[in-house]
Formats: structure tokens, C-alpha cells, sequence
């Protein structure tokens, strides 16, 4: 490591492709070959030593237990052997320096996968100790695609050994993961983690990767490594080769180095030739200077948002302060409710997401911790972690997949010393908010002092400014006649006079008032004005969306005013219905047509003049049924069916929201639903679910993959009637029978309804289910059936 | 582009009066937003295993009547793999949470993609047959018949599909993303047998999705 930068470092090229001319076979694990052939190891490290690496990588790529246990040998034993064998060679040749070599998992993290993110870290954790203990001087985390996995495996080498971590993800030509991380994603999160050297490998050759280093240079300041390809993958009579010759690699190497790379070598296709040639080609090139980047940049697992451009806006909705109704969700569990918000602003235009879950009554930390892991799987926003709690939060960052924003630390010392640790440890851009031992400065002078104070103080943990932005507070305007101009001066002077971007939660500022919104978006077109980088705000409100893209437009953000023409042409169409009184329409007929906004304003109405519960019995009811009859007639097919559903919901929410939820849950029958353990298809499951709840059960989903004790467990403890299984793969419907059977055992009066793609009536008898929804309309009708005979 | 017969039979709809097809159009355009597909093949020595019901695929061993039945007659094939990528997975899991009636819409339109997808990638493979005098059997995949899900596992490392592609394994052998395809592909000198719709092989007589013929 101390001659990284002062020299140009080679790396070894390709071991799988070497080790397949030795007669490795297709699908055939290298890292068997640690044990069974170690000559042939011990060769190839000692060709690419004798050509100039100053580094080799041990065979232990695809040495995880994961990949282990399926090859029937001891982890530990394959990379210790792996790891052994490099550091013989290295004594043998009498230089260089050994990297234990880790590669994907070949599993997918949870929640699309199945694999745990701690089982992970502990996997990676557990390869790197050994690796250690063998003798690795390094660590290279390579061929990576997906930005989630790199983090884990990052925090479980620097958690087990202090061994400098070099980290390479695999781009296609687009400059993308495979699952779908951009370069400044990457490059944002790894320097957040702390590797010490990142970069790219594998995947393409290195005319491709040249464009690439280029872009990855410009966007962070660690050291560069590449190990291409040699060239893209080509076929020829069914046999896949590599068509850069070592001659014409080494001419792309030093075109690489030129751009900014400390450290090159080779992937797939290379040979301990290429890497000859590049070494003479390029051994006296210097390394360049690393430039200074200092951009402030926030990420999600795919994509990156950076301040400093247009301002950013940060949607407030999930957050229960002064909100009954997602407090009623939080107690709810009802997770559905809360990542709705989340798209509902992600629809409406906001660039990050805040996500505040704190309630005195739930498990905050949890609560937490499931709503991240939800979002950030289904939604490309970067996500802002909102809690004054610092387990939460430790464990909130740890398993968030990207560079989170973080709200946030205050100059008081306790605070910082809570939060900076672990901004340290898993990167992130923190908000500061201007409160000192003595609370709120009043003038604007105390805040750019505190504002000061916590720059200063990240710095002594080695947080550079690019990853603070300081919040100089709104004060509600109805409290104190000056407190907005305040904020407004604060704020100014802080970007100013410290260079550090900022943010402000705009809505406190009309508190107290009538029509706060009048208020509101006009503070907050002067708090931009002033340079205002990142409001928390309410995306879904037409008034702040409207001040925020006039803004854009008068102030040179928006390019041919584009984005403010897309927002505003479109709307002058179909936006109107809902309050277009010309076409009013009765509850019943708009959840027959599955008309939402329709059936939300008409249960409005209704809500004035009618109980809940006669709501549901005179009209969301018969409306249920009679779009039921017809989808049993097949006059009408799913998606009407759920369209239906989703109409009656949200007269549902309606009632929630007038009767605080008390008419809602009337049926006496709770049902336990779930893919069952092995499945990860829940589609159907889904959509039973929610026709199940407008009916007024009372529904507990498990989710998916879920194993037979957790049902049973959960059955028994909820009291439930009745329990639904649903499978889509004939292997999974095993697993189903499983579960049938310790239902049976434990709880044998719980009837049990099964469906799912392959299941058929002879099936559902043979393992002992008492009722085959054959679809979403037979189970409900099942469960009604049940219900009355309660 | 994507067969609309299809996609309807997908979604269970069987009178198509033109009332989904704002609906179908709506999901087009979203799916093929949300992928990315990628392909990836190798070519293969195919050979009859020693015993009976036993094929052998680049010199692994795999159990199956069904596969082996098949590939009779090849002695060569590929091994194949591709999917539309991980985004339309969050496609699924948003309008789960948003707009539930989206769901068999996407369904159905992602199946009908990947379908698409494998058989475009296919064309390369076409070509080799072509150049060679030879035919490509349907793709078969494990699964199918009694070619076992555990298989995956052999087409996934021979193939390096994770590292290639980007689709991993469940511990229970599903693929994710979700709308992914491997499959094994034989080549024939005999065109007869490629036209046989790999449903009548199948011993799920009474699934919906049946096709008795082409």
C-alpha cells in the first residue's frame, strides 16, 4: 500500500479462463481446485508474478459458504488453502502482495431476494477473517453488480479486519449495474463505506471501460483500479472467447492509467501475456494527481441526487407529527398505507423521501427498519432517515442500500457524538440543525456560530462539508414578527460565508395561521431566493409544487422550461373529475365502474349524512357484490374486479378517516394469509388479500417465503378462523403440504384454504386443505361462508 | 409487438371486447420502461446418458425422461438464460401498494415480454443452426415435466448466469428477478420434432395455459 499513488501498481489478470484451458470444466468451481490440482494454482500466480503483478489475487472469488455448501467443502479450508497458495508463490518470486479475492454471492439481498442482509455481512465477515488469518495483505470485493451487496460486503471485511479494501462493480456499456446502480451511485456509496481503492472489472472490455473511468474519475477522489475484459465476450462454433490480443490491451491500458487510474490489470480473457505487455508498455507512466471532488451527493441503491444544482425536494409525508391517520397506520402495522405515501410523492415530483416513524407506542426502531427496507426496494428515490433516536437511526444506515441523507445531529455535543460515529462508518450526508446547548439562537449571527460549530466538529471525525447541510431553522412567522427574515439571513450567510449547502422544513413557518399554504410557498420562494438548496416539504400540494417550478423556470434550473410545460399541460385535462359536480355519481355506482377519486368524493358526502356502517352495508357492500357476480359470470375480469377493490378502499379511507378508524373492522372472522416457505411469487396472494379486507375480514399477511412455524404461530396467537396458502410452483406446493400438516397437529380447528397457478381441486383434497379457491372471488366467498357460521 | 391473444389469455380474460386495452397499452409502456433485458448462452456437447432417462449436458449428468426424451436425437444444443431485470420486480411490488388492478395486467404483459425477449435473443442462436444445417428444439426448462427446479443450479454456474446476467437464486431454486428464463435448447437435424409444442410434454393436463397444438 505505501507505493499506491507513487507508482503505477499491476494487478493479475484472469484466473477462471486460465484455470478452463487447464481443463477446468463449465460450471466446475475454481476454488475446488485450491484442494484437488494446487500445482496448477501455484502456476498460474507464478506466470502472472514472473509478468510483473504487484499484486495477485488468491482463488477464492466464489469461496462464500453460500456457494461452499452447495460444492460439499469447508469454507474456511478453501480460502485458507486459497489464500496460502498466493502467499507461497509471492515467496517464490520474491515480490508482491496478496488480495483475498471475494466475489458476488450469487444471492440476491432481501427483500426481493432471500438473503438476510446480516447474513451476508457475517458471510463476507467470515471469508475475511480467514483470509486474514491466511495471510491476505488486502482485500479486493470484485465483480460486483448490485450496490447493496458491495455494502455488505464492505462492513463485513472493515468489521473483522483492518486490511485496506479495494472494491471494483461490474458496468455494462450503459455505464449500469446489472441491477440498475449508476456510476455516481457507486462511487457516492463506496467512498461513504470508506474503501480505499474502487473501480470497475469484468463485464467489458477496455476500449468500453476507457468512457467509463473517465466519468468514474470525475466523480470521486479515491484512488481508480480497472481490470477489464480482454474485449467483450464473442461466440464462434459455440465457443466463447475474447478477441484483444495483449498488444492491443496494453495500447487501453495506457490509455486507462492516462485517465486516472493507480491500478490496472486484467479480468475474463486475460492472460499473464496481457498483463506483460502492459506492464512494459506502462510501468514508467505516472500516477496522476487525485483530483479534488467534493460533491455532496445522496444515493439510493440506483441512482444519486446532487445538491447544489436545482433545488431538491425532500417529501415530509411519512411522518405521523400532527397526522392521525398515519398514526393509525404505524399502530396499524399497516405498511401498504405508509409506502403509498412514499410513491404518491415520488409521483408528485420529490427527489428524496423523508421517513420519520416515531410513536411513543410502537417499536420505532422496527418500524423503522421495515418501511426502509420496503422503500428503498420499490422506489429509485434516495431515502432521508428522520429520527432523534440514535439506535434507530445506527440501525436504520446500516441497512439502507445506498448513501443516506441523515436528519439529523444538532450542535450540541451530545448529538454529535451520537451521530457523527455513524455517519463516519456508513457514509451519509447529515443535516445539521442550528440548536446549541441553550436551544435556538435567536439571531442570525448564533446560528452561523452553531451552524460553524458542527462543521468543525465533523471535521475532528473526519467529515468533510460536502457531507454536512445545515438547517437555520423556520420559526413560525405568527410567534415572532422577524423570525422568518432571520432564518432567511442565517441561511444566506451560511452559504456564503461557509460554504456548506442548505435546507430548511418550510412548513413550520405558517403555523398558527389560516390558509398556511398562501404563507408557506411564499416563504418558500424567498428562502430559495436566498439559496435555499433543499426544502422538506409537502410534494402533493399544487401551491408549493407551483411556487417550486416557477422558481425553476425564472431562475434558469428548468431548460427550455420543460419540466414546468410537462407539469402544467397535462393537467388541464382529466385532473378536473374529481370535482367536476356536472357527473356527480352515487358511492355504489362509482365502485361499480371502479372510479377511486369518484368513490373517495362520494363517501365524503355520504360521511356528512351517514354512519360508517350504513355506508358499508347500503352501499360499498352491494356495489362489492354485484361487481362479484359479474366477474363469477366472466362479464367483467380481474383488473375490473381490483379496480372495483381499489375504489372501495378508498371509500373505506374515508370512513376511517371521519370514524377514526372504529367501523372498520366488523367481522368477528381474522384470517392468516401467506406465500408459503420457498415461494417468493405473491401476487395472487395479494390481490386475495386486499378483496378480503373490503369485505370487512379482519387480514393478517405474513408476506412471502414464509415457513410453516410462523404461520402456525401467528394462527394460534391471533385466534385466527381461518388460514389462506397460496404456492405457484409445484416444488413450493410441498412445502404448503407442511404447513398443513402442523396446522393440523397444532391448531386442528383453523380451516385451512389453499390456491396458487398449479393447484387444482384433486391436489387441495390430497393434502388436506378444506377449501380450493380456484380465484380471489372463491376465497372471499369461502370466508364469508365461515363467517356466518360463527 | 407483444401478442394481444396472448396477453389476454395470460390475464384469464376470454371475451376480448377491447375493454382492457387502455389498461394493456398502459402496461406495455411500463414494463418495457422498467426492463432491461440481457441475455446470455453457451454451446454445449449433448450426449444420451448411460442409463436410461439420463441425458448428458456438457458432460454433467442430469435425470430427467422428460429432458432426455426431448433431446433425443441431439448432440449438440445450448444452454441458455435471460431476463428482463430486477426493475420490473419493483413494478410489481409498487402497484401491489398503489393500483392493485395494474397487477395481472403487468403480470401478463411482463410473461408476454420475456417470451419476446428469449426469443429475439434466440435469433443468434438460429443462426448458428442455420450456418450448420440444423434446427432448434423449443427451449425446455427445469421445471418442466420431471427436469427437476434443483437443475438450476448446474445451468446457473455453467452458464455463470448471476455474474452474467444479474439473476440469483432462492435457496428453493426460483429465480430473481421473477421474470426470468434458463432453459436448455438441443439442436436437431430432423425439423420434425422442433415443432412440438413443449406444452404435450408436460404432464399438467388440466393447466389453464395448455396449448393442445400450434
Amino acid at each position: 500500500m505505501s507505493r499506491l499513488g507513487r507508482e503505477l501498481l499491476f494487478f493479475d489478470g484472469a484466473m477462471g479462463t486460465v484455470l478452463q484451458e487447464k481443463g477446468l470444466a463449465a460450471g466446475e468451481a475454481p476454488e475446488l481446485w485450491n484442494l484437488s490440482r494446487p500445482q496448477d494454482i501455484l502456476d498460474v500466480h507464478a506466470a502472472y508474478l514472473e509478468a510483473g503483478a504487484d499484486i495477485i489475487s488468491a482463488n477464492t472469488f466464489g469461496a462464500n459458504p453460500f456457494k461452499c455448501r452447495e460444492n460439499g467443502v469447508e469454507p474456511e479450508e478453501s480460502i485458507f488453502k486459497g489464500v496460502s497458495l498466493a502467499r507461497q508463490a509471492v515467496q517464490t518470486a520474491g515480490h508482491g502482495a496478496v488480495a483475498l479475492d471475494i466475489g458476488p454471492s450469487g444471492k440476491l439481498l432481501c427483500p426481493m431476494g432471500d438473503l438476510q442482509f446480516e447474513e451476508a455481512v457475517e458471510a463476507f465477515g467470515q471469508m475475511a477473517r480467514t483470509g486474514a488469518e491466511a495471510g491476505a495483505d488486502c482485500v479486493l470485493i470484485e465483480t460486483m453488480n448490485d450496490l447493496y451487496e458491495v455494502k455488505a460486503a464492505v462492513l463485513g471485511v472493515k468489521e473483522n479486519t483492518l486490511l485496506p479494501v479495494f472494491v471494483t462493480t461490474t458496468f455494462d456499456e450503459d455505464g449500469k449495474l446489472l441491477t440498475g446502480g449508476d456510476i455516481h451511485a457507486m462511487a457516492a456509496v463506496l467512498e461513504g463505506l470508506g474503501a480505499d481503492v474502487i473501480g470497475m472489472n469484468c463485464g467489458l472490455g477496455p476500449k468500453q471501460m476507457l468512457g467509463l473511468i473517465k466519468e468514474l474519475r470525475a466523480c470521486t477522489s479515491l484512488p481508480l483500479m480497472v481490470n477489464p475484459n480482454a474485449g467483450l465476450p464473442k461466440e464462434r462454433d459455440g465457443q466463447t472467447y475474447y478477441d484483444v490480443g495483449p498488444e492491443e490491451f496494453a495500447e487501453y491500458m495506457r490509455e486507462i492509467a492516462r485517465a486516472g487510474a493507480w491500478i490496472v490489470g486484467g479480468c475474463c480473457g486475460t492472460t499473464p501475456e496481457h498483463l506483460l505487455r502492459t506492464v512494459q508498455l506502462c510501468k514508467n507512466l505516472p500516477c496522476l494527481p487525485l483530483p479534488d471532488v467534493h460533491k455532496t451527493i445522496v444515493t439510493s441503491g440506483s441512482s444519486a441526487v446532487e445538491f447544489g444544482r436545482e433545488p431538491i425536494i425532500i417529501g415530509e409525508r411519512i411522518n405521523p407529527t400532527g397526522k392521525s391517520r398515519f398514526k393509525q397506520a404505524l399502530r396499524d402495522n399497516d405498511l401498504p398505507f405508509i409506502l403509498g405515501e412514499g410513491i404518491a410523492q415520488q409521483d408528485a415530483g420529490a427527489h428524496i423521501l423523508d421517513v420519520n416513524v416515531g410513536l411513543p407506542e410502537i417499536d420505532e426502531r422496527s418500524m423503522m427498519c421495515r418501511v426502509v427496507t420496503e422503500l428503498q426496494s420499490l422506489s429509485p428515490l434516495p431515502l432521508q432517515i428522520d429520527t432523534s433516536d440514535p439506535d434507530t437511526m445506527s440501525s436504520a444506515m446500516r441497512i439502507y442500500n445506498g448513501k443516506p441523507l441523515v436528519n439529523s445531529v444538532t450542535a450540541k455535543r451530545a448529538s454529535m457524538k451520537a451521530i457523527f460515529p455513524l455517519v463516519k462508518k456508513y457514509g451519509g450526508v447529515v443535516i445539521g440543525l442550528t440548536i446549541t446547548e441553550d436551544g435556538i439562537p435567536e439571531t442570525a449571527q448564533g446560528r452561523v456560530d452553531a451552524a460553524k460549530l458542527i462543521i468543525d466538529t465533523a471535521e475532528e471525525y473526519g467529515i468533510g462539508r460536502q457531507d454536512i447541510i445545515i438547517d437555520p431553522l423556520t420559526m413560525a412567522v405568527s410567534a415572532g414578527q422577524d423570525a422568518a427574515l432571520v432564518t432567511l439571513e442565517a441561511l444566506s450567510r451560511i452559504r456564503r460565508e461557509l460554504g456548506v449547502y442548505t435546507s430548511l422544513g418550510v412548513s413550520n413557518v405558517s403555523f398558527g395561521l389560516p390558509q398556511r399554504e398562501n404563507v408557506t410557498s411564499a416563504f418558500f420562494l424567498m428562502a430559495l431566493q436566498a439559496g435555499l438548496n433543499a426544502a422538506i416539504m409537502n410534494p402533493i400540494s399544487p401551491a408549493m409544487m407551483c411556487a417550486y417550478r416557477s422558481f425553476c423556470v425564472l431562475s434558469g434550473h428548468d431548460g427550455n422550461c420543460m419540466a414546468y410545460i410537462e407539469a402544467y399541460t397535462q393537467s388541464e385535462s382529466p385532473a378536473g373529475s374529481v370535482n367536476a359536480p356536472a357527473s356527480e355519481i352515487s358511492l355504489r355506482e362509482a365502485i361499480e365502474k371502479g372510479l377511486k377519486d369518484r368513490a373517495s368524493h362520494a363517501a365524503e358526502e355520504l360521511a356528512k349524512t351517514m354512519t360508517g356502517l350504513e355506508m358499508i352495508d347500503h352501499e360499498i357492500v352491494p356495489a362489492l357484490d354485484a361487481v362479484g357476480q359479474r366477474f363469477e359470470a366472466k362479464t367483467l375480469f380481474l383488473p375490473q374486479l381490483l379496480m372495483s377493490a381499489g375504489a372501495a378502499k378508498a371509500a373505506f379511507e374515508v370512513i376511517k378517516t371521519h370514524m377514526n378508524g372504529q367501523a372498520s373492522e366488523q367481522s368477528r372472522l381474522t384470517i392468516v394469509i401467506a406465500t408459503v416457505k420457498g415461494d417468493v411469487h405473491d401476487i395472487g396472494k395479494n390481490i386475495v388479500k386486499v378483496l378480503l379486507e373490503n369485505y370487512g375480514f379482519h387480514v393478517i399477511d405474513l408476506g412471502r417465503d414464509v415457513p410453516p412455524g410462523a404461520i402456525v404461530e401467528t394462527a394460534k396467537r391471533e385466534k385466527a378462523g381461518l388460514v389462506g396458502l397460496s404456492a405457484l410452483m409445484t416444488t413450493t406446493v410441498a412445502s404448503m403440504k407442511d404447513t398443513i400438516e402442523l396446522l393440523h397437529h397444532e391448531a386442528p380447528d383453523i380451516k385451512i384454504m389453499v390456491g396458487g397457478a398449479v393447484l387444482t381441486q384433486e391436489y387441495a383434497d390430497m393434502i388436506g386443505a378444506d377449501f380450493y379457491g380456484a380465484d380471489a372471488m372463491a376465497s372471499v366467498r369461502y370466508a364469508m361462508q365461515l363467517a356466518e357460521s360463527l | 409487438m407483444l401478442s394481444r391473444k396472448e396477453i389476454l389469455r395470460y390475464m384469464g380474460v376470454s371475451n376480448s371486447d377491447g375493454s382492457m386495452d387502455a389498461l394493456i397499452d398502459r402496461a406495455e409502456k411500463e414494463v418495457i420502461a422498467a426492463s432491461r433485458p440481457k441475455h446470455v448462452y453457451k454451446h454445449i456437447d449433448i450426449a444420451e446418458g448411460e442409463r436410461e432417462g439420463c441425458v448428458s449436458l456438457a458432460g454433467t449428468v442430469i435425470e430427467s425422461r422428460d429432458l432426455s426424451a426431448h433431446l433425443s436425437g441431439c448432440t449438440e444444443g445450448f444452454l441458455f438464460a435471460c431476463t428482463l431485470g430486477i426493475g420490473v420486480d419493483s413494478l410489481v411490488k409498487r402497484h401491489s401498494f398503489t393500483e392493485l388492478h395494474m397487477l395481472p395486467v403487468v403480470q401478463a404483459v411482463s410473461a408476454a415480454y420475456t417470451e419476446y425477449c428469449a426469443d429475439e435473443a434466440q435469433r443468434e442462436l438460429e443462426k448458428y443452426a442455420e450456418h450448420h444445417g440444423l434446427y432448434l428444439r423449443p427451449r425446455y426448462s427445469p421445471g418442466y415435466g420431471d427436469f427437476q427446479l434443483s437443475c438450476q443450479r448446474f445451468l446457473f454456474d455453467a452458464l455463470q448466469i448471476s455474474k452474467n446476467i444479474g439473476v440469483s437464486l432462492t435457496d428453493s431454486f426460483l429465480m430473481v428477478p421473477f421474470k426470468s428464463v434458463t432453459a436448455v435448447i438441443g439442436l436437431s437435424n430432423d425439423p420434425k420434432q422442433c415443432h412440438i409444442n413443449k406444452c404435450m410434454t408436460c404432464t399438467a393436463k388440466n393447466c389453464p395455459f395448455r396449448k393442445e397444438s400450434d
